[in-house]
Protein backbone atom coordinates (compact mmCIF):
# COMPACT_ATOMS: atom_id res chain seq x y z
CA UNK A 1 0.00 0.00 0.00
CA UNK A 2 2.14 3.02 -1.09
CA UNK A 3 -0.19 5.16 -0.09
CA UNK A 4 0.21 4.12 3.46
CA UNK A 5 3.46 3.98 3.32
CA UNK A 6 3.92 7.63 2.12
CA UNK A 7 1.04 9.05 4.43
CA UNK A 8 1.95 6.96 7.46
CA UNK A 9 5.16 6.77 10.13
CA UNK A 10 4.52 2.60 10.82
CA UNK A 11 2.21 0.17 9.44
CA UNK A 12 1.31 -3.11 11.27
CA UNK A 13 0.31 -5.70 9.48
CA UNK A 14 -3.25 -7.24 10.90
CA UNK A 15 -4.59 -10.44 10.54
CA UNK A 16 -8.41 -10.25 11.05
CA UNK A 17 -10.49 -13.68 11.37
CA UNK A 18 -14.08 -13.24 10.98
CA UNK A 19 -17.35 -15.57 11.98
CA UNK A 20 -18.95 -14.90 8.33
CA UNK A 21 -16.45 -13.39 6.06
CA UNK A 22 -18.12 -11.52 2.55
CA UNK A 23 -16.15 -11.79 -0.88
CA UNK A 24 -14.44 -9.42 -1.90
CA UNK A 25 -14.04 -6.91 1.04
CA UNK A 26 -10.95 -5.54 -0.81
CA UNK A 27 -8.62 -3.43 0.57
CA UNK A 28 -9.09 -2.30 4.26
CA UNK A 29 -6.74 -0.21 6.53
CA UNK A 30 -7.15 1.19 10.09
CA UNK A 31 -5.37 5.13 10.28
CA UNK A 32 -4.70 6.32 13.94
CA UNK A 33 -2.30 8.84 14.71
CA UNK A 34 0.06 9.07 12.30
CA UNK A 35 0.22 4.99 11.93
CA UNK A 36 -1.50 2.43 9.46
CA UNK A 37 -2.84 -0.87 10.63
CA UNK A 38 -3.27 -3.14 7.21
CA UNK A 39 -6.16 -5.65 7.64
CA UNK A 40 -5.79 -9.14 5.85
CA UNK A 41 -9.65 -10.72 6.46
CA UNK A 42 -10.41 -13.96 6.34
CA UNK A 43 -12.86 -16.64 7.98
CA UNK A 44 -11.67 -18.08 10.76
CA UNK A 45 -12.12 -21.73 10.05
CA UNK A 46 -8.80 -20.51 7.98
CA UNK A 47 -6.97 -19.12 10.60
CA UNK A 48 -4.77 -22.00 11.38
CA UNK A 49 -3.34 -21.93 7.61
CA UNK A 50 -3.00 -18.25 8.16
CA UNK A 51 -0.64 -18.57 11.43
CA UNK A 52 1.96 -19.70 9.28
CA UNK A 53 2.57 -16.18 8.03
CA UNK A 54 4.31 -13.45 10.81
CA UNK A 55 1.94 -10.82 11.59
CA UNK A 56 1.95 -8.01 13.60
CA UNK A 57 -1.15 -8.74 15.57
CA UNK A 58 -4.01 -11.36 15.12
CA UNK A 59 -7.78 -9.37 15.88
CA UNK A 60 -10.79 -12.33 16.24
CA UNK A 61 -14.04 -11.32 15.70
CA UNK A 62 -17.41 -13.10 16.34
CA UNK A 63 -19.18 -14.83 19.27
CA UNK A 64 -17.43 -16.45 21.92
CA UNK A 65 -18.59 -19.81 20.43
CA UNK A 66 -15.88 -18.72 17.25
CA UNK A 67 -13.58 -16.80 19.27
CA UNK A 68 -12.72 -19.01 22.19
CA UNK A 69 -11.83 -22.06 20.20
CA UNK A 70 -9.77 -19.72 17.91
CA UNK A 71 -7.89 -18.75 20.86
CA UNK A 72 -7.11 -21.88 22.28
CA UNK A 73 -5.87 -23.01 18.88
CA UNK A 74 -3.49 -19.93 18.63
CA UNK A 75 -2.26 -21.19 22.04
CA UNK A 76 -1.55 -24.98 20.93
CA UNK A 77 0.23 -23.77 18.00
CA UNK A 78 2.47 -21.77 20.21
CA UNK A 79 2.24 -18.81 18.55
CA UNK A 80 3.19 -15.53 20.39
CA UNK A 81 1.68 -12.68 18.36
CA UNK A 82 -1.06 -10.51 20.38
CA UNK A 83 -4.82 -11.38 20.01
CA UNK A 84 -7.21 -9.03 20.20
CA UNK A 85 -10.76 -9.87 20.65
CA UNK A 86 -13.66 -7.85 18.97
CA UNK A 87 -16.69 -9.87 20.60
CA UNK A 88 -20.70 -9.18 19.25
CA UNK A 89 -22.74 -10.31 21.99
CA UNK A 90 -22.91 -9.06 25.94
CA UNK A 91 -19.15 -10.22 26.58
CA UNK A 92 -19.74 -12.24 29.37
CA UNK A 93 -17.32 -14.23 28.30
CA UNK A 94 -14.33 -11.90 28.41
CA UNK A 95 -12.68 -12.92 31.16
CA UNK A 96 -12.28 -16.57 29.30
CA UNK A 97 -10.96 -14.93 26.36
CA UNK A 98 -8.30 -13.06 28.45
CA UNK A 99 -7.87 -16.67 30.16
CA UNK A 100 -7.04 -17.88 26.82
CA UNK A 101 -4.13 -15.45 25.88
CA UNK A 102 -6.34 -12.83 24.63
CA UNK A 103 -4.69 -9.38 24.93
CA UNK A 104 -7.90 -7.12 25.37
CA UNK A 105 -11.37 -7.48 24.58
CA UNK A 106 -13.36 -5.03 23.30
CA UNK A 107 -16.97 -4.93 21.75
CA UNK A 108 -16.99 -5.26 17.61
CA UNK A 109 -19.17 -2.91 15.68
CA UNK A 110 -19.48 -0.37 17.73
CA UNK A 111 -16.23 0.07 18.80
CA UNK A 112 -14.38 3.46 18.29
CA UNK A 113 -11.27 3.29 15.84
CA UNK A 114 -8.91 5.04 17.97
CA UNK A 115 -9.35 2.81 20.93
CA UNK A 116 -9.16 -0.82 17.84
CA UNK A 117 -6.02 1.20 16.88
CA UNK A 118 -4.67 2.01 20.71
CA UNK A 119 -5.97 -1.61 21.57
CA UNK A 120 -3.44 -2.87 18.93
CA UNK A 121 -0.76 -1.15 19.12
CA UNK A 122 -0.79 -1.76 23.05
CA UNK A 123 -1.04 -5.27 22.27
CA UNK A 124 2.19 -5.34 20.31
CA UNK A 125 4.21 -3.18 22.47
CA UNK A 126 3.48 -5.32 25.18
CA UNK A 127 4.17 -7.90 23.44
CA UNK A 128 7.40 -7.03 22.50
CA UNK A 129 8.36 -5.68 25.51
CA UNK A 130 7.66 -9.26 27.09
CA UNK A 131 9.89 -10.85 24.54
CA UNK A 132 12.66 -8.96 25.50
CA UNK A 133 12.03 -9.61 29.41
CA UNK A 134 12.09 -13.10 28.79
CA UNK A 135 15.02 -13.06 26.35
CA UNK A 136 16.80 -10.98 29.47
CA UNK A 137 15.89 -13.78 31.44
CA UNK A 138 17.23 -16.11 29.17
CA UNK A 139 20.34 -14.93 29.30
CA UNK A 140 20.87 -14.55 32.62
CA UNK A 141 19.73 -18.17 33.62
CA UNK A 142 22.61 -18.73 30.40
CA UNK A 143 25.24 -16.74 32.24
CA UNK A 144 24.52 -18.28 35.41
CA UNK A 145 24.58 -21.54 34.25
CA UNK A 146 28.24 -20.48 32.19
CA UNK A 147 29.32 -19.37 35.16
CA UNK A 148 28.81 -22.59 37.30
CA UNK A 149 30.38 -24.81 34.53
CA UNK A 150 33.15 -22.49 34.43
CA UNK A 151 33.67 -23.13 38.32
CA UNK A 152 33.89 -26.55 37.49
CA UNK A 153 36.25 -26.11 34.50
CA UNK A 154 38.82 -23.59 36.66
CA UNK A 155 39.42 -24.88 39.72
CA UNK A 156 41.43 -24.06 43.04
CA UNK A 157 44.69 -25.54 42.57
CA UNK A 158 45.97 -27.87 45.21
CA UNK A 159 49.16 -27.09 46.53
CA UNK A 160 51.04 -27.01 49.90
CA UNK A 161 54.42 -26.09 48.82
CA UNK A 162 55.53 -22.44 48.35
CA UNK A 163 57.83 -23.26 45.78
CA UNK A 164 55.65 -24.35 43.16
CA UNK A 165 52.75 -21.99 42.42
CA UNK A 166 50.24 -21.18 39.04
CA UNK A 167 48.22 -18.69 37.69
CA UNK A 168 45.44 -19.15 34.92
CA UNK A 169 43.29 -17.43 32.43
CA UNK A 170 40.52 -18.66 30.72
CA UNK A 171 37.93 -16.32 27.84
CA UNK A 172 34.76 -18.51 26.34
CA UNK A 173 35.21 -17.72 23.01
CA UNK A 174 33.12 -16.12 20.98
CA UNK A 175 30.65 -12.66 20.84
CA UNK A 176 28.27 -14.86 23.00
CA UNK A 177 31.15 -16.04 25.50
CA UNK A 178 30.38 -19.17 24.51
CA UNK A 179 32.12 -22.24 27.02
CA UNK A 180 33.80 -24.38 25.38
CA UNK A 181 35.35 -27.77 26.78
CA UNK A 182 38.63 -26.06 27.71
CA UNK A 183 40.06 -27.82 31.45
CA UNK A 184 43.15 -27.75 33.16
CA UNK A 185 44.02 -28.48 37.44
CA UNK A 186 46.97 -28.51 39.14
CA UNK A 187 47.42 -31.27 42.24
CA UNK A 188 50.42 -31.56 44.69
CA UNK A 189 51.00 -35.25 45.91
CA UNK A 190 52.21 -36.48 49.54
CA UNK A 191 55.43 -37.11 47.95
CA UNK A 192 56.15 -33.48 46.55
CA UNK A 193 55.48 -34.06 42.76
CA UNK A 194 53.35 -31.76 41.44
CA UNK A 195 50.61 -33.60 38.87
CA UNK A 196 49.43 -31.00 36.17
CA UNK A 197 46.66 -31.17 33.45
CA UNK A 198 45.11 -29.63 30.46
CA UNK A 199 42.74 -30.79 27.92
CA UNK A 200 40.32 -29.35 25.38
CA UNK A 201 36.98 -31.20 24.66
CA UNK A 202 36.33 -30.52 20.74
CA UNK A 203 33.09 -28.34 20.30
CA UNK A 204 31.45 -25.49 22.16
CA UNK A 205 28.89 -25.12 23.95
CA UNK A 206 27.63 -26.38 27.57
CA UNK A 207 27.52 -30.22 26.90
CA UNK A 208 31.49 -29.61 25.71
CA UNK A 209 31.36 -27.91 29.21
CA UNK A 210 30.14 -29.96 31.01
CA UNK A 211 32.23 -33.32 29.48
CA UNK A 212 35.44 -30.86 30.33
CA UNK A 213 34.07 -30.41 34.05
CA UNK A 214 33.17 -33.88 33.99
CA UNK A 215 36.97 -34.92 32.79
CA UNK A 216 38.81 -32.42 35.16
CA UNK A 217 36.95 -33.79 38.29
CA UNK A 218 37.83 -37.67 36.92
CA UNK A 219 41.42 -36.39 36.48
CA UNK A 220 41.69 -35.13 40.01
CA UNK A 221 39.87 -38.17 41.94
CA UNK A 222 42.42 -40.69 39.76
CA UNK A 223 45.43 -38.45 40.95
CA UNK A 224 44.13 -37.81 44.64
CA UNK A 225 43.61 -41.61 44.93
CA UNK A 226 46.92 -42.36 43.73
CA UNK A 227 46.49 -43.52 39.92
CA UNK A 228 49.83 -43.46 38.12
CA UNK A 229 49.81 -41.17 34.55
CA UNK A 230 49.22 -43.85 31.98
CA UNK A 231 46.02 -45.69 33.93
CA UNK A 232 44.90 -41.78 34.62
CA UNK A 233 44.87 -40.92 31.07
CA UNK A 234 43.49 -44.57 30.54
CA UNK A 235 40.70 -44.05 32.58
CA UNK A 236 39.76 -40.39 31.42
CA UNK A 237 39.68 -42.46 27.65
CA UNK A 238 37.27 -44.62 29.13
CA UNK A 239 35.34 -41.85 30.80
CA UNK A 240 35.34 -39.50 27.69
CA UNK A 241 34.03 -42.44 25.96
CA UNK A 242 31.13 -43.19 28.24
CA UNK A 243 29.94 -39.74 29.26
CA UNK A 244 30.02 -37.89 25.37
CA UNK A 245 26.81 -37.72 24.32
CA UNK A 246 28.09 -37.64 19.76
CA UNK A 247 30.94 -38.40 18.41
CA UNK A 248 34.04 -36.34 18.92
CA UNK A 249 37.70 -36.10 20.97
CA UNK A 250 39.61 -34.48 23.60
CA UNK A 251 42.62 -33.54 23.53
CA UNK A 252 45.48 -33.77 26.92
CA UNK A 253 48.27 -32.90 28.35
CA UNK A 254 49.28 -34.97 31.56
CA UNK A 255 52.55 -33.58 32.98
CA UNK A 256 54.05 -34.73 36.67
CA UNK A 257 56.60 -32.36 37.77
CA UNK A 258 59.41 -34.41 40.53
CA UNK A 259 59.39 -33.37 43.82
CA UNK A 260 63.21 -32.04 43.37
CA UNK A 261 61.72 -29.51 40.69
CA UNK A 262 64.43 -29.88 38.14
CA UNK A 263 62.85 -32.89 35.85
CA UNK A 264 59.03 -33.23 34.28
CA UNK A 265 57.31 -36.12 32.16
CA UNK A 266 54.82 -35.19 29.96
CA UNK A 267 52.20 -37.71 28.06
CA UNK A 268 50.17 -36.08 24.92
CA UNK A 269 47.25 -37.23 24.11
CA UNK A 270 46.75 -35.17 20.84
CA UNK A 271 47.76 -32.45 22.57
CA UNK A 272 50.27 -29.91 22.27
CA UNK A 273 53.36 -29.93 24.87
CA UNK A 274 53.65 -26.96 27.33
CA UNK A 275 56.40 -24.10 27.00
CA UNK A 276 59.51 -23.93 29.21
CA UNK A 277 60.69 -20.46 30.12
CA UNK A 278 64.29 -20.79 31.64
CA UNK A 279 64.03 -17.30 33.02
CA UNK A 280 63.75 -15.02 29.98
CA UNK A 281 64.64 -17.40 27.48
CA UNK A 282 62.10 -19.99 26.09
CA UNK A 283 63.61 -23.62 25.75
CA UNK A 284 62.26 -25.25 23.15
CA UNK A 285 60.74 -28.68 24.45
CA UNK A 286 59.47 -31.48 22.21
CA UNK A 287 57.28 -34.37 23.09
CA UNK A 288 56.08 -37.46 21.17
CA UNK A 289 52.57 -37.21 21.13
CA UNK A 290 50.11 -39.95 21.19
CA UNK A 291 45.82 -40.05 19.51
CA UNK A 292 43.56 -38.15 21.46
CA UNK A 293 40.94 -39.31 24.18
CA UNK A 294 38.07 -40.70 21.59
CA UNK A 295 40.28 -42.21 19.08
CA UNK A 296 39.64 -45.43 17.02
CA UNK A 297 43.78 -45.62 16.92
CA UNK A 298 44.22 -46.24 20.70
CA UNK A 299 47.05 -46.85 21.92
CA UNK A 300 48.22 -47.50 25.22
CA UNK A 301 50.00 -46.01 27.06
CA UNK A 302 50.39 -43.09 25.85
CA UNK A 303 54.30 -42.44 24.96
CA UNK A 304 56.02 -40.33 27.72
CA UNK A 305 58.61 -37.99 27.63
CA UNK A 306 61.15 -37.03 30.33
CA UNK A 307 62.33 -33.35 30.53
CA UNK A 308 64.90 -31.65 32.43
CA UNK A 309 63.95 -28.33 33.91
CA UNK A 310 66.15 -25.46 34.83
CA UNK A 311 67.14 -24.15 38.03
CA UNK A 312 63.91 -21.98 37.58
CA UNK A 313 61.57 -22.40 35.66
CA UNK A 314 58.06 -21.01 34.26
CA UNK A 315 55.92 -23.56 32.19
CA UNK A 316 52.74 -22.80 29.64
CA UNK A 317 50.59 -25.30 29.26
CA UNK A 318 47.79 -24.00 27.02
CA UNK A 319 45.03 -24.50 24.61
CA UNK A 320 44.84 -24.67 20.89
CA UNK A 321 42.44 -21.33 20.56
CA UNK A 322 45.54 -19.79 22.08
CA UNK A 323 47.92 -20.28 19.30
CA UNK A 324 46.00 -21.01 16.23
CA UNK A 325 44.51 -16.92 15.70
CA UNK A 326 45.09 -15.87 13.24
CA UNK A 327 47.39 -12.45 12.99
CA UNK A 328 47.19 -9.63 11.02
CA UNK A 329 49.68 -10.60 8.59
CA UNK A 330 47.05 -13.63 8.19
CA UNK A 331 49.32 -16.08 9.74
CA UNK A 332 48.96 -18.48 12.25
CA UNK A 333 50.46 -17.56 15.87
CA UNK A 334 51.68 -21.20 16.50
CA UNK A 335 53.09 -22.48 19.99
CA UNK A 336 56.69 -20.84 18.85
CA UNK A 337 55.05 -17.55 18.54
CA UNK A 338 53.24 -17.61 21.80
CA UNK A 339 56.36 -19.02 23.41
CA UNK A 340 58.07 -16.08 22.24
CA UNK A 341 55.57 -13.74 22.55
CA UNK A 342 55.45 -15.02 26.75
CA UNK A 343 58.71 -14.71 26.87
CA UNK A 344 59.01 -11.39 25.64
CA UNK A 345 56.34 -10.27 28.56
CA UNK A 346 59.04 -11.69 31.87
CA UNK A 347 57.26 -13.95 33.86
CA UNK A 348 55.98 -11.96 36.98
CA UNK A 349 56.36 -14.81 40.00
CA UNK A 350 54.64 -12.22 42.27
CA UNK A 351 51.32 -12.27 40.11
CA UNK A 352 51.24 -15.40 37.66
CA UNK A 353 47.30 -14.49 37.20
CA UNK A 354 47.63 -11.31 35.93
CA UNK A 355 50.76 -12.56 33.65
CA UNK A 356 48.80 -15.43 31.84
CA UNK A 357 46.00 -12.75 31.42
CA UNK A 358 48.35 -10.64 30.08
CA UNK A 359 49.80 -13.03 27.70
CA UNK A 360 45.89 -14.04 26.59
CA UNK A 361 45.36 -10.01 26.43
CA UNK A 362 48.75 -9.72 24.03
CA UNK A 363 47.31 -12.12 22.01
CA UNK A 364 44.01 -10.83 21.63
CA UNK A 365 45.63 -7.83 20.29
CA UNK A 366 47.66 -9.63 17.95
CA UNK A 367 44.74 -11.40 16.40
CA UNK A 368 42.84 -9.71 13.04
CA UNK A 369 39.27 -10.60 14.56
CA UNK A 370 37.57 -10.98 18.01
CA UNK A 371 38.94 -14.46 18.80
CA UNK A 372 35.84 -17.29 17.81
CA UNK A 373 37.24 -20.47 20.28
CA UNK A 374 37.49 -20.57 24.09
CA UNK A 375 41.31 -20.05 25.24
CA UNK A 376 43.01 -21.36 28.42
CA UNK A 377 46.51 -20.93 29.64
CA UNK A 378 47.66 -22.51 32.45
CA UNK A 379 51.28 -21.29 34.31
CA UNK A 380 53.04 -23.14 36.48
CA UNK A 381 56.53 -21.74 38.17
CA UNK A 382 59.21 -22.84 39.95
CA UNK A 383 61.50 -20.87 42.62
CA UNK A 384 64.12 -22.50 44.84
CA UNK A 385 62.52 -21.20 48.29
CA UNK A 386 65.02 -19.08 50.39
CA UNK B 1 -4.59 1.74 -4.40
CA UNK B 2 -2.20 4.37 -4.99
CA UNK B 3 -3.42 7.92 -4.00
CA UNK B 4 -2.71 9.54 -7.70
CA UNK B 5 -4.43 9.23 -10.95
CA UNK B 6 -3.65 9.23 -13.98
CA UNK B 7 -2.62 11.99 -15.95
CA UNK B 8 -5.82 12.89 -17.33
CA UNK B 9 -7.35 11.89 -14.50
CA UNK B 10 -9.72 9.36 -15.43
CA UNK B 11 -8.22 6.25 -13.58
CA UNK B 12 -6.17 4.91 -11.19
CA UNK B 13 -3.80 2.21 -10.23
CA UNK B 14 -6.36 -0.18 -8.97
CA UNK B 15 -8.66 0.05 -12.16
CA UNK B 16 -11.28 2.11 -11.00
CA UNK B 17 -12.55 4.62 -13.34
CA UNK B 18 -12.51 7.53 -11.62
CA UNK B 19 -15.37 9.12 -13.83
CA UNK B 20 -17.89 6.58 -13.03
CA UNK B 21 -20.41 7.46 -9.79
CA UNK B 22 -18.89 7.18 -6.30
CA UNK B 23 -20.88 4.95 -4.19
CA UNK B 24 -20.01 5.87 -0.34
CA UNK B 25 -20.96 4.32 2.56
CA UNK B 26 -20.10 6.08 5.88
CA UNK B 27 -20.49 3.95 9.24
CA UNK B 28 -20.58 6.52 12.41
CA UNK B 29 -21.47 5.56 15.53
CA UNK B 30 -23.80 8.34 17.05
CA UNK B 31 -23.10 11.93 15.63
CA UNK B 32 -19.78 13.29 16.60
CA UNK B 33 -18.21 16.21 15.59
CA UNK B 34 -15.68 14.57 12.91
CA UNK B 35 -18.60 12.47 11.70
CA UNK B 36 -20.30 15.67 10.90
CA UNK B 37 -17.30 17.39 9.12
CA UNK B 38 -16.62 14.22 7.23
CA UNK B 39 -19.80 13.43 5.92
CA UNK B 40 -20.50 16.99 5.05
CA UNK B 41 -16.66 16.85 3.38
CA UNK B 42 -17.70 14.06 1.15
CA UNK B 43 -20.95 15.78 -0.06
CA UNK B 44 -19.60 18.30 -1.18
CA UNK B 45 -17.29 16.17 -3.12
CA UNK B 46 -20.20 14.49 -4.50
CA UNK B 47 -21.72 17.85 -5.79
CA UNK B 48 -18.85 18.71 -7.18
CA UNK B 49 -19.05 15.71 -9.67
CA UNK B 50 -22.15 17.99 -10.98
CA UNK B 51 -25.28 15.15 -10.55
CA UNK B 52 -23.16 12.09 -11.90
CA UNK B 53 -25.35 9.71 -9.71
CA UNK B 54 -22.16 9.86 -7.09
CA UNK B 55 -24.40 8.71 -3.72
CA UNK B 56 -23.39 9.19 0.17
CA UNK B 57 -25.04 6.95 2.79
CA UNK B 58 -24.46 7.61 6.07
CA UNK B 59 -25.74 4.79 8.45
CA UNK B 60 -25.19 5.26 12.68
CA UNK B 61 -24.33 1.62 13.73
CA UNK B 62 -26.39 2.05 17.46
CA UNK B 63 -29.50 3.06 14.85
CA UNK B 64 -28.78 -0.04 12.54
CA UNK B 65 -26.52 -2.58 14.02
CA UNK B 66 -27.41 -5.14 11.47
CA UNK B 67 -26.55 -3.31 8.93
CA UNK B 68 -22.89 -2.82 10.10
CA UNK B 69 -23.11 -6.84 10.95
CA UNK B 70 -23.82 -7.12 7.50
CA UNK B 71 -21.17 -5.01 6.16
CA UNK B 72 -18.51 -6.59 8.81
CA UNK B 73 -17.70 -3.16 9.97
CA UNK B 74 -14.78 -3.38 12.42
CA UNK B 75 -15.07 0.00 14.57
CA UNK B 76 -16.47 3.41 13.48
CA UNK B 77 -16.31 5.46 11.08
CA UNK B 78 -15.83 3.03 8.66
CA UNK B 79 -16.17 4.80 5.14
CA UNK B 80 -16.45 1.86 2.43
CA UNK B 81 -15.84 2.98 -1.08
CA UNK B 82 -18.11 0.47 -3.07
CA UNK B 83 -17.68 2.12 -6.69
CA UNK B 84 -15.89 2.88 -8.65
CA UNK B 85 -13.43 -0.24 -8.94
CA UNK B 86 -12.69 -3.12 -6.09
CA UNK B 87 -14.14 -1.75 -2.66
CA UNK B 88 -12.14 -0.15 -0.54
CA UNK B 89 -12.64 0.61 3.19
CA UNK B 90 -10.97 3.13 5.78
CA UNK B 91 -11.32 3.26 9.00
CA UNK B 92 -10.54 5.83 11.19
CA UNK B 93 -8.50 8.74 9.60
CA UNK B 94 -11.01 11.38 9.89
CA UNK B 95 -8.28 13.33 11.45
CA UNK B 96 -6.41 13.62 8.58
CA UNK B 97 -8.53 14.16 5.42
CA UNK B 98 -5.62 14.13 2.75
CA UNK B 99 -4.50 11.16 3.63
CA UNK B 100 -8.30 9.78 4.22
CA UNK B 101 -9.48 11.15 0.59
CA UNK B 102 -5.94 9.73 -0.79
CA UNK B 103 -7.07 6.23 0.28
CA UNK B 104 -10.08 6.23 -1.11
CA UNK B 105 -8.47 7.34 -4.49
CA UNK B 106 -10.71 11.03 -3.87
CA UNK B 107 -9.70 13.98 -4.97
CA UNK B 108 -6.77 15.07 -2.89
CA UNK B 109 -7.52 18.75 -2.57
CA UNK B 110 -9.46 19.45 0.55
CA UNK B 111 -11.95 22.18 0.32
CA UNK B 112 -11.10 26.13 0.56
CA UNK B 113 -10.51 26.76 4.30
CA UNK B 114 -13.40 29.50 3.91
CA UNK B 115 -15.43 26.97 2.55
CA UNK B 116 -14.66 24.10 5.48
CA UNK B 117 -17.36 23.40 7.62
Amino acid sequence: MSVVASFTRAHYDVLLAVRQPQPDYGEEVLVDSGEAFVFHRLAMQDLAAALRDRHDCIVLEGLREDVLPALQAIRHAGHETPVIVLGHDDLGWGLEAFDQGAQDVLEGATVDAALLARSIRYGVQRQRAELSARELREGRLQQAEQARLERGLIPVPLLRSGDVRCGAAYRAGGRRRLLGGDFFDVVELADGSVRVVIGDVCGHGPDEAALGVALRVAWRSLVLAGAEPDATLAALDTVFAAERHRPGFATVCDATIAPDRRSLEVRLAGHPPPLLLAGPALEAGTAPAGPPLGSQRRTTPIPMSRWILPEAWTMLFYTDGLFEVRQRDGDRLWPEGLGELAAQLAPAWGDLDGWAAKVVAEVEALADAPLTDDIALLVVAYRATP
Amino acid sequence: MTASSTADGAADSDGADLTEPLVLELFLGGRSRRGVETERLLRRIIAERGGDGSQLEVIDVFDAPERAEAAGVLATPTLIRRSPGPPVRVIGGLDDARLFLALLDLPDEPPDDEERP
